[in-house]
């Protein structure tokens, strides 16, 4: 962090407004997170499968995000890759215990890691392995190497446990994405 | 990136496998669809087992099973349907001459093909078993006689059961089944049409052993048509919808496909095929189907054939694919270890795989609206997805045939000897052709000359030996009805020949022979000998004529020496 945006902080100054991109597939938990990052009195109580795209704002210590919540329906997939240019951070969220999908999601999440809208501008991708309460959910190290990342040094990722419905895992996975995009933003200013 | 090149360009995911699956069952007994209140679409399975043990209804979700029941009877086929807009769909398994209708995975209703009549003796029979009357041996020899008489498929199921059943079996049908023969054919196969778009309830179509095809209601599991048509049916594809307009395409045991429509009574056949129909899909209005000789034909919905493709090996089955977001559509046909995707034109990919299949299901498994179940010989299955960004964009014709430049020719390898020889042909090439010249001159000229030999020497004649080389000739002289016969015999061999007779041989009925059988005692080598007898024809009225044959036989040999054969002329009416 710089100096300037630590002190601004410090003094409660406008903070920076970013976009972020929230895709995954359908199911694994993208507007439940999105719910759980807002205050507890704009929370919603009913959640329902998202169709195009919903725009959720939330802020962190120094961020003001405005996230577009992505639908992960098949139709809506390739939707997805239009957002990435104007964003400064994706969120990619799956569902740990779906192992019937994991190679589908590979496929997906290689599409946006490769996707040259995030590939040159090289914009942080946090990667939130939900849904972790569920019994025989795979950890993140295993789905790491289900997804063959460890081979894949390229490009800003990391990846975090969570579970939406308590909230678990997301405040690290917050703090690190925050802490990347101001990186890359002041990496772009310079 | 670490993937695999191959794998990259693949359009399908990489398979998972189902975990601790062993699953035997025809492609008949698999469907898709959402059958509890989660409205997931699940994996249904109606497991045959091994001869009757082990049947069940198995339920998968995800990667796991998530139920099993017992099934009572062996399950020929299974479908999922909705009957019912306001709650969950239900499952038919056909076994035996019964629908099982499983709803919430319970067993809700059993629907049972209506009786065809019982041939009179045949259910007299069985009435006097039960009423111990008769005994069962008695039963077996009436029912072998009627299986002569009206043929084993008019039977009853049980009576054909009972025909090929064992002693103590037939015990065992007489004590259980013998009240209650009923004459319910059994379901070969099964198919659903929707109603109408506006109620999306399905139809049942069924199809019987007895060549009968039943349209059933699944609110009320009412008759609401019946079809006969004359050839059993094995496979149904429904296409449009029950109240508008729909037509059942009707593949039947004899290779026969049928099409019938809504409001028309005349069925005849479409598609009539000279070798065995093995499967039939619909996809993209088309019918493809099938048959022994490795083809897949491509015929429109009036059965007009529109495109055939050679395959390399058997085709297992077709199963249609279709993938709307891009209009996708194609035929998946199951080879020993790969598939293959064809539509109308073109071969569209070719997936690989390292175990022997046995079938493949497309359709909504889970969430994935693409998903293909594989299912391997040894019992496990793999699901794999259609990827987002697969196309058909590269494309190959079918009937391949590699292009000419790119056949590759046979160029010898330069050896010591291939260039000596070479050097010698450009050396002395005008020596090796006069050479060559003079010695085809030679082989012509022997040819001619044997040529002379022989049609100078053998006119007419047939000698069935090589050792004796003997030569006859036959002169007819008169006009009938006396004929003078004179025969000359010239032997080239280097013996003189003794103790010989020349046979004469016709239809008694119509020639007299003088001397029928002359005694030849010497044929000295070079020397001609002729031998002449009367012949008379015995009623030149008839006009009728025939063969004599001539033979020189000696009386140690089996076979003739010589035979000639004679044509004889019409007998002119005697002189009075
Ligand atoms: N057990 C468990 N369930 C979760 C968790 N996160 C989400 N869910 C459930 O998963 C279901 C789907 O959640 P959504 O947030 O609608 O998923 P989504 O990714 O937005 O789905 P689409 O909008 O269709 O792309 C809901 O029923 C959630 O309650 C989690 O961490 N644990
Ligand atoms: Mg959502």
């Amino acid at each position: 962090m710089g100096f300037f945006s630590s002190l601004s902080s410090l003094f409660g100054l406008g903070k920076k407004d970013v976009n972020i991109v929230v895709v995954g597939l359908d199911n694994s938990g993208k507007t439940t997170i999105l719910n759980q990052l807002k205050t507890p009195e704009t929370r919603s109580q009913q959640i329902v499968p998202t169709v195009g795209h919903v725009v959720t704002n939330f802020s962190t210590q120094n961020l003001s995000f405005h996230a577009f919540d992505m639908a992960g329906q098949m139709k809506y997939r390739s939707t997805w890759e239009s957002y990435f240019h104007s964003s400064q951070g994706v969120i990619f969220v799956l569902d740990s215990s779906d192992r019937l999908r994991m190679e589908l999601l590979k496929d997906e999440l290689m599409m946006v890691m490769e996707h040259k809208d995030v590939v040159s501008r090289g914009i942080p991708i946090v990667i939130l392995a939900n849904k972790m309460d569920i019994p025989g959910a795979m950890t993140a190290s295993d789905i790491t190497v289900a997804l063959g990342l460890n081979l894949y040094r390229s490009g800003t990722w990391s990846i975090h446990s969570t579970c939406a419905l308590t909230g678990d895992g997301l405040d690290k996975a917050m703090q690190q994405l925050s802490a990347e995009i101001t990186k890359y933003m002041e990496s772009r200013r310079t | 990136m670490a993937k695999p090149v191959n794998v990259n360009q693949s359009k399908w995911t990489v398979p998972v496998l189902l975990k601790e699956c062993e699953i035997y069952c025809p492609s008949t007994c698999v469907a898709f669809g959402p059958i509890l209140s989660d409205n997931d679409s699940k994996l249904i399975i109606a497991h045959g087992g091994h001869r009757g043990v082990n049947m069940k209804l198995k339920v998968f979700q995800q990667l796991e099973q998530l139920s099993e029941s017992s099934l009572a009877d062996m399950p020929t086929a299974l479908v999922h349907f909705i009957n019912d807009l306001s709650s969950i769909p239900s499952i038919a398994v056909a076994a035996g001459p019964s629908l099982l209708i499983y709803k919430n995975l319970k067993p809700f209703y059993k629907f049972t093909v209506p009786s065809s009549a019982i041939n009179p003796t045949e259910s007299e029979a069985w009435k006097a078993v039960v009423n111990k009357k008769i005994n069962g041996d008695t039963l077996l020899t009436v029912l072998k006689r009627l299986e002569d008489d009206v043929a084993f498929s008019k039977l009853t199921p049980i009576s054909q059961t009972y025909l090929r059943a064992d002693k103590e079996t037939q015990v065992v049908l007489v004590e259980h089944y013998g009240t209650k023969i009923a004459n319910s054919a059994t379901i070969t196969c099964i198919a659903k049409l929707t109603k109408s778009t506006a109620e999306p309830l399905d139809i049942l179509v069924i199809g019987t052993e007895h060549c009968e095809i039943f349209l059933i209601d699944s609110q009320a599991f009412t008759i609401l048509e019946t079809i006969k048509i004359g050839s059993v049916p094995v496979n149904i594809c429904a296409y449009g919808t029950y109240d508008v307009d729909y037509r059942l395409f009707v593949q039947t045991r004899a290779s026969l496909i049928f099409c019938m429509k809504r409001g028309e009574a005349d069925y005849q056949p479409i598609v009539i095929s000279q070798s065995m129909i093995t499967s039939m899909v619909l996809v993209n209005k088309m019918i493809v189907y099938t048959t022994v000789e490795n083809l897949i034909h491509f015929a429109s919905f009036r059965g007009k054939k529109m495109n055939t493709v050679k395959c390399p090996s058997k085709i297992k089955m077709l199963e249609p694919f279709i993938y709307p977001l891009k209009q996708l559509a194609a035929v998946i046909a199951v080879f020993d270890k790969e598939i293959r995707m064809y539509n109308e034109h073109y071969l569209l990919d070719t997936v690989q795989y390292e175990k022997p299949l046995a079938w493949v299901k497309y359709g909504c498994y889970g969430r994935e609206d693409s998903t293909l179940v594989v299912a391997f010989k040894d019992g496990s299955i793999a699901i794999q997805i259609f990827r987002r960004k697969a196309n058909f964009d590269t494309k190959l014709d079918y009937n391949q045939v590699p292009q000419a430049h790119a056949l590759k020719l046979q160029i010898p390898k330069k050896t010591k000897v291939f260039i000596d020889l070479t050097q010698r042909e450009v050396q002395l090439g005008n020596r090796i052709h006069k050479v060559y010249q003079k010695n085809l001159f030679d082989v012509k000229y022997r040819l001619a000359a044997s040529y002379l030999e022989l049609t100078s020497s053998a006119s007419a004649t047939v000698s069935t030996t090589t050792v004796l080389p003997v030569e006859i000739s036959v002169d007819i002289h008169g006009f009938g009805p006396t004929f003078r016969m004179t025969i000359h015999l010239l032997s080239s061999s280097k013996q003189n020949l003794y103790d010989m007779h020349l046979s004469i041989i016709s239809d008694p009925e119509l020639y007299d022979f003088d001397t029928p059988l002359i005694p030849v005692h010497l044929l000295a080598s070079g020397q001609s000998y002729s031998f002449t007898t009367l012949l008379y024809c015995k009623d030149p009225e008839k006009a009728a004529n025939c063969d004599v044959r001539a033979l020189l036989v000696h009386a140690k040999r089996a076979t003739p020496i010589v035979t000639a054969v004679i044509k004889m002329p019409f007998s002119e009416f005697p002189l009075d």
